[in-house]
């Protein structure tokens, strides 16, 4: 067996997310008459905001403030952020009236977080459902 | 606040704020001048969490309410439960 095959085949047995359409999720509610929140599901963020192209700001924000914070403590970025919690997680439907949005990290950052979220590829997209 | 129970959880940022510095949550701000954070050591470990982008630490409800989602995840990512007020995830 080749280096590359070998470390394909450590890296699938480690649990590496081989999909290459590698997205976060979140969830959104609303928030009294004009305002919105989201709860990702693959770290513990949550924003608020006044539309979905606001909430997909404050994500990209807050999770360029987690890496520069990290980065200041000499820290693996992101390593103490958890999941969302499974009460929020089990909301989620797959397929249910969800949105893909374009999402946008600096390269470094992208790069950080496919590593600690164990994805090959940075993330590129978010996926948006409407709790019920 | 202060102690009170709270019958919903909802919350200005002032409010928050004076009630997470009972717990040694204070404000910092990146290095890199990125943005604010909330943080709270614990041991050697810094733990922190986000603010939103528009957030001013002169005027902080400025940047809108925080709303429950992120009120739980304050409190979950600073490591905190803050008795009698809201419920954590």
């Amino acid at each position: 067996m080749t280096d590359k095959a070998m470390s394909y085949n450590q890296a699938m047995s480690k649990g590496a997310d081989m999909n290459e359409s590698c997205q976060l999720r979140a969830i959104i509610a609303p928030m009294g008459a004009d305002r919105l929140q989201a709860q990702v599901l693959e770290l513990d963020i949550a924003v608020s905001g006044a539309n979905v192209d606001e909430l997909i700001a404050e994500i990209q924000h807050a999770i360029i403030v987690s890496y520069d914070v990290a980065m200041e403590c000499k820290e693996a970025p992101f390593a103490l952020i958890s999941e969302a919690p499974a009460s929020v997680k089990d909301k989620w439907t797959p397929g249910t009236q969800s949105e893909s949005k374009g999402f946008h990290l600096p390269d470094n950052v992208a790069m950080a977080l496919a590593t600690a979220l164990r994805k090959r590829k940075p993330i590129k997209t978010i996926e948006f459902e409407r709790a019920a | 606040m202060d102690g009170e129970r709270q019958a919903t959880n909802t919350a200005t940022w002032t409010q928050l704020l004076k009630e997470l510095s009972k717990y040694g949550v204070g404000l910092a701000e990146t290095e890199s001048k990125s943005g604010f954070y909330l943080r709270r050591a614990v041991g050697p470990t810094i733990l922190h969490f986000a603010l939103p982008s528009n957030f001013d630490p002169k005027n902080p409800d400025a940047a809108g309410l925080p709303g429950p989602f992120v009120i739980y995840s304050i409190q979950r990512n600073l490591d905190l439960k803050i008795e009698g007020w809201y419920a954590v995830l």
